[in-house]
């Protein structure tokens, strides 16, 4: 018995001891045996991850040092990116009615009903939807299999929440849904323009490039809010919600008035400034700023900035423009800009859409929903014979019409056109818009079926089929982040119960629905990977040159184009961005300059519902509907406990509500109760709900980008009520 | 890549392949597993930690540079990942600080232990589980001499050590005191992507401490001397606050507490009234005697209970160790007086002997009142502003007075004594004297923003409002009614019995909310 105790089973829970692989001192209990390499499974930045195994299997992660993406760092995601793997609801076998059913009578069901109403309602009546959260080779997969074997026509993606607007923009302007930017780009640049992000929190690893710019750069940031990064910036504006488009027009048309234009690379790269040229002519300073409710001096003060940065000069932006109700035509106004002043192309320039999920811009390419496989057209027959000679499947299999756009599939399900509906990894009765009235549609279906790593979410809570699934970790494959780089991701876990990858689902599901022969040489991710690569050939996005995983596994990833050529150039480093020679991907290698004339957001502001509720990120431990975020204690401690409500002083005091105190928030369509936080980060006529709240997006209006048919989750208009 | 067969055709088969197939994990040397990074952790963060170790009078502090802290938190995720932390348990925590409609501000703020050069949570511990390291600073916490009493947690103006459930004692961070002892940086220094957070060098000595470097809005540095530097180069706003400033938490409510300190105060206090008693002759030997054994009993099954509140009760019997600085140790210490005061008391009156029963007794009084004077200390000696002396003695003297009193009125009404007449008269006038003491003090509070305790008010205002309102209804029922059915007939016994019951129950909500009430200071929020 000793007085004083410096040692024990408690101290010892706790010891520290030096581990190899460079990984300097460890928890003793979790001591690696070995280490491999993963990318992370949230977002697109994607961090290279290292993981520490022990007999094989993953037992804690920390950010590789040696990725060229996150450079030693992550956010708590990635920290926390095995956490997930261990809830207790995770899905350990098919549910079947809500009843435990062993996979042969799941797939024998799935197969028998799916193909009784496709025969009895035709191909069109069922349909599925896809994700941005799986490997690409079992994306591609799922859309080859529901397209090519199982003769379905519809298919979308989760991604038409978070990237349609991008694709759909870079595509009309570039000829390609090509991102053209590297990440160094952000520290390569003497100015940038945020548009409708806030990399702070929700892309925190970008941002840490941003803070390692050396050229001190001039940080803008157009948002609404006041948010971390705007409060980081050295330039905010905070302007009226959706007059993003509007600022766009204004500042062209000071930079053309006051000689911002490259004209050697306008005439030489590009077709129809001068017709946009005129078009801004309209967009006088007077009319920007009353519409945006900025100075003129602010305005000249931005365009003048511009002018000044360039050619170094790089945009970026996210949800807050693709989310909107003409989102392509503002992410074109971005991309105008940046081709006016020439820049693009250059060190520290671009038109750079950051993406959201960790795999949105493989879907993109291979999720076979929008475009098929590789970014080729369904419509254009001599894509469906290259695609069909690239992947062995029949070209008469290939279908020739495109899909419906997931909110026309949802509209077509509340018809009663479709009857069927497959959703993989996506939690769409939480995250839809105007959630109220899609859970109403999917009641309507004869049957929905749900394939996810936990069964309570709030869709599998729904389906008729939950098809339990193997999470990140418990599978192999790729994934593109932002920049177009391909990284790799290796099995590291073993899947709980009966859970399968979703490759095996998919190899199953052709099994069983007899068309495996289709899919012969889709044996392994690998595999797929390699049939994939065929299916790039001479696109823009060309990956033949890539010997394989372990080569994408050594080199830290590599970013497309990566063609097969004699010299292969592209090998000599690892941070490339497109367009350096002035050559789009259009007909005629011109970039184009698209525009419109801006519409008001449906939903306004009026006597009943006197504000503006704008939804987003909350906190960087926080992602999308929290089924795996929501997993973690520890990412749990990062977010606020309750539904806080931002709301400016001027308005708490105009309805008498004050700090901590509950509101009910109601809009045309429902109501939530939320504490009200009042603040100055939100202007007077406006206020802020976090989108991880499940109730959130009942409030919100149903409204899309006519192009990209993106969900315009921004701009809503409620009233507050004291509780 | 190992690939599955091809050739499969009965389901049965396939299904079983890929069943094991998702099973099967392969080795690290087919996962392309890498020996080394290029750079040890060592090399990649020697910029963030000092080159030298701390001289004399110097210590490790944390640095954190505000403009580069971002609000992503992944100090908060490596610190639990890299330390092996449970499953909620971080050391480190991020809120924010915001401006006013007039000076709009945002700027998130990460905090661990600041590792003060005069930690009150050390000098608070009853069993000395926390040191101060001699070269580095690093104030240490001893897991295994840890008894789990929580007072360091009352004792930290910046409510960093936590209390860990499942195994009953507290933890907090150790700034990875082995890491930077082998040149690595600790965990949340490694994980900023802004590289926000350093490692310095710092001057112990106060002057130095206190002026310079924590934030505007937190406890004032004059009482631990914390070390943590926030640097900006642009200054903060005067007038920025913790972004949970007027969101109104209740604290823990430490049940065993609040009833060890009712239970020992009523017990002190009918040992007061007891000697008070005798002395004025107003008491035989056999009444001092009953009411003794009735005031003993409270304080023993007070004092019992209060070991309910340890995580570790076994390891209780250090508690004496930390008696030059804690006066939980001293309270602890004078509570074993008290007892055995108490006890010989009782051995007085075995004996018979009216001259050790008076001596006994003065004695137990005395020792109460020390032990009570001992608990307002232990409280106060935590700084907190709902706990100021005059609050907390007021509270507690209050209590041994009324509950004493009333105590001794029941026993003595039962044993048919005259003196009772007098305890239920003084009963009365100390219950409507301490209400109404606390009622104004309350007020004020609640409605003087600028008053210490303003906070603490408005909680008890806007969210233990069911427990004020309780208290009055037994203030009513205790001061007016019980007498009045007294003064009307009533059997004054079993009036006495249920007004000392009833009574008592007031004294134990109000010492609930003193903990829950409390407002204890913290560093921002979100």
């Amino acid at each position: 018995m000793t007085f004083r105790e410096w040692d024990g089973p408690l101290t010892a829970d706790l010891v520290r001891e030096p581990a190899k692989f460079g990984l300097g001192q460890v928890p003793s209990r979790l001591a690696p045996d070995a280490t491999t390499k993963a990318i992370c499974g949230y977002c697109s930045t994607g961090c290279g991850l290292k993981l520490h195994l022990k007999d094989g299997e993953a037992i804690n992660v920390t950010p590789d040092p040696d990725y060229p993406v996150n450079i030693g760092t992550t956010c708590p995601k990635g920290w926390e990116a095995l956490t997930a793997l261990d809830a207790p609801d995770r899905a350990t076998t098919p549910l079947l009615h809500g009843e435990a059913v062993d996979w042969d009578t799941a797939l024998k069901y799935f197969c028998g009903k799916m193909r009784g109403i496709i025969e009895k309602h035709g191909s069109e009546a069922a349909a599925f939807i896809s994700t941005g959260q799986m490997m690409l080779e079992e994306m591609a997969y799922l859309g080859a299999l529901a397209k090519f074997g199982m003769g379905l026509i519809h298919g979308d993606g989760n991604t038409r929440q978070c990237m349609a607007t991008a694709v759909t923009a870079y595509k009309e302007s570039f000829g390609f849904d090509a991102p053209p930017f590297t990440y160094a780009d952000f520290e390569e640049s003497d100015v940038l323009v945020f548009i409708g992000a806030n990399p702070c929190i929700a892309h925190p690893i970008m941002w840490q490039r941003v803070l390692r710019n050396k050229r001190k750069p001039e940080v803008i940031v157009v948002d609404p809010r006041t948010t971390e990064t705007a409060m980081s910036a050295t330039q905010h504006y905070a302007i009226k919600p959706k007059s993003d488009l509007t600022l766009l027009y204004g500042l062209a048309y000071l930079l053309a008035r006051d000689g911002g234009i490259d004209h050697d690379f306008v005439k030489a790269n590009t077709t129809g400034y001068d017709a946009f040229a005129s078009f801004v002519s309209s967009f006088t300073p007077m009319r920007v700023c009353a519409e945006t409710g900025l100075s003129t001096e602010q305005l000249a003060h931005f365009a003048q900035t511009i002018r000044d940065g360039t050619p170094r000069v790089s945009f970026w932006w996210t949800m807050g423009v693709n989310q909107g109700h003409q989102a392509t035509r503002t992410a074109q106004a971005i991309i105008n800009l940046a081709l006016m002043t020439g820049n693009i192309g250059k060190p520290g320039t671009g038109a750079n859409s950051i993406t959201g999920q960790c795999n949105a811009m493989g879907s993109r390419l291979f999720s076979n929903t929008t475009n098929l496989l590789g970014g080729h057209d369904f419509r254009n027959a001599a894509h469906r014979e290259k695609v069909g000679a690239a992947t062995g499947i029949p070209v008469e299999r290939i279908p020739s019409r495109p899909s419906l756009a997931y909110d026309q599939i949802i509209d077509a399900a509340d018809a009663g056109t479709v009857k069927a509906l497959w959703f993989i990894a996506t939690n769409p009765s939480h995250s839809w818009i105007d959630q109220s009235r899609f859970n109403r549609v999917l009641d309507k279906l004869d049957f929905l079926v749900v394939q996810d790593i936990y069964c309570s979410t709030e869709t599998a809570k729904r389906a008729h089929l939950v098809l339990p699934a193997a999470g990140w970790g418990e599978k192999e494959g790729c994934f593109i982040n932002s920049e177009r780089r391909i990284g790799y991701s290796p099995k590291v876990r073993r899947a709980p119960g009966q859970a399968l990858a979703d490759f095996h689902i998919f190899r199953l599901i052709a099994h069983y629905w007899s068309c495996e022969d289709l899919f012969r040489e889709w044996t392994s991710p690998e595999a797929v990977f390699r049939v994939l690569q065929r299916c790039t050939a001479d696109q823009p996005c060309d990956l033949t040159g890539i010997e394989g995983y372990e080569e994408i596994g050594r080199c830290g990833g590599i970013q497309w184009p990566a063609a097969k050529m004699t010299n292969e150039e592209w090998r000599m480093t690892n941070e490339r961005r497109l367009f350096e020679d002035g050559k789009f991907f259009t007909p005629d290698k011109r970039a184009k300059f698209v525009f419109d004339e801006p519409q008001a957001a449906p939903e306004q502001r009026c006597e009943e519902f006197p504000l503006i509720l704008i939804t987003g990120r909350g906190t960087s431990a926080q992602w999308h509907t929290e089924t795996r975020t929501g997993k973690s204690a520890v990412l749990a401690k990062m977010a606020p406990e309750e539904l806080l409500l931002d709301l400016h002083a001027e308005d708490a005091a105009r309805f008498g509500i004050r700090d901590g105190t509950s509101v009910r928030v109601i809009s045309k369509r429902a109501q939530l109760t939320a504490t009200a936080r009042v603040t100055t980060c939100v202007s007077p006529g406006e206020v802020f709900l976090p989108m991880h709240d499940n109730q959130v997006n009942q409030l919100t209006h149903s409204a899309f980008d006519p192009h990209s048919r993106q969900p315009a989750y921004k701009h809503s208009a409620v009233r507050l009520e004291k509780v | 890549m190992t690939e599955a067969r091809s050739d499969v055709s009965d389901s049965s088969d396939l299904l079983a392949s890929v069943l094991k197939e998702q099973r099967t994990l392969r080795t690290p040397v087919a996962l392309f597993s890498e020996e080394h990074e290029s750079k040890s952790v060592r090399q990649r963060f020697s910029h963030l930690i000092p080159l030298s170790k701390p001289g004399p009078g110097e210590q490790y502090a944390f640095e954190v540079n505000l403009d580069a802290c971002t609000g992503c938190k992944a100090c908060v995720a490596a610190c639990h990942s890299l330390n092996g932390l449970d499953e909620d348990e971080s050391w480190r925590d991020v809120g924010a600080l915001v401006g006013t409609r007039k000076q709009p501000y945002l700027q998130t703020v990460t905090s661990a232990c600041h590792h003060c050069a005069d930690p009150a949570c050390s000098n608070g511990c009853p069993v000395l589980a926390y040191e101060k390291d001699e070269a580095t600073g690093i104030v240490r916490h001893l897991d295994d001499q840890c008894i789990g009493c929580s007072y360091c947690i009352l004792k930290c103006p910046y409510d960093v050590p936590k209390f860990n459930v499942k195994r009953g004692i507290v933890r907090k961070c150790d700034m990875c005191h082995g890491r930077l002892a082998a040149g690595e940086a600790p965990a949340c220094v490694q994980s900023c992507p802004n590289e926000a957070i350093k490692i310095r060098v710092v001057s112990k000595s106060s002057e130095t401490i206190t002026s310079t470097g924590m934030l505007p809005c937190v406890f004032p540095s004059d009482y631990t001397q914390p070390t943590t530097r926030y640097v900006s180069a642009k200054p903060l706003p005067t007038n920025a606050q913790p972004a949970d400033a007027s969101r109104l938490m209740l604290d823990e409510g430490h049940e065993p507490l609040a009833w060890m300190l009712v239970l020992t105060q009523m017990s002190a206090g009918a040992f007061v009234a007891c000697a008070a008693a005798l002395w004025s002759h107003a008491l035989d030997l056999k009444l001092a005697g009953f009411a003794s054994a009735a005031a003993l009993f409270t304080g023993v099954v007070g004092i019992l209970l209060s070991v309910l509140h340890l995580g570790q009760p076994l390891k209780a019997w250090r508690a004496f160790l930390g008696w030059r600085k804690s006066w939980l140790s001293r309270e602890i210490i004078a509570f074993g007086g008290f007892a055995g005061a108490g006890m010989s008391t009782i051995a007085a009156w075995c004996m018979s002997d009216m001259g050790a029963m008076r001596l006994t007794l003065t004695a137990a009084a005395l020792a109460g009142l020390a032990a009570v004077a001992c608990s307002v200390m232990v409280y106060v000696d935590t700084r907190k502003q709902l706990w100021s002396l005059a609050n907390v003695s007021g509270k507690f003297l209050g209590t041994t007075l009324l509950l004493g009193a009333a105590l001794c009125a029941t026993v003595w009404e039962w044993s048919g004594a005259a003196v009772a007449t007098w305890a239920i008269g003084f009963t009365l006038a100390i219950r409507w004297a301490l209400s109404a003491w606390e009622l104004a003090g309350f007020r004020n509070a609640l409605e003087d923003e600028n008053s210490a305790w303003h906070r603490s008010a408005r909680i008890l205002h806007e969210r233990l409002r069911g427990q004020m309102d309780a208290r009055a209804f037994l203030l009513v029922a205790t001061g007016l009614v019980i007498p009045t059915l007294i003064a009307a007939g009533a059997s004054s016994r079993w009036m006495l019995a249920a007004s000392l019951a009833l009574t008592f129950w007031s004294q134990l909500i109000e010492r609930r909310y003193f903990f829950t009430a409390a407002a204890g200071s913290k560093m921002p929020g979100n």
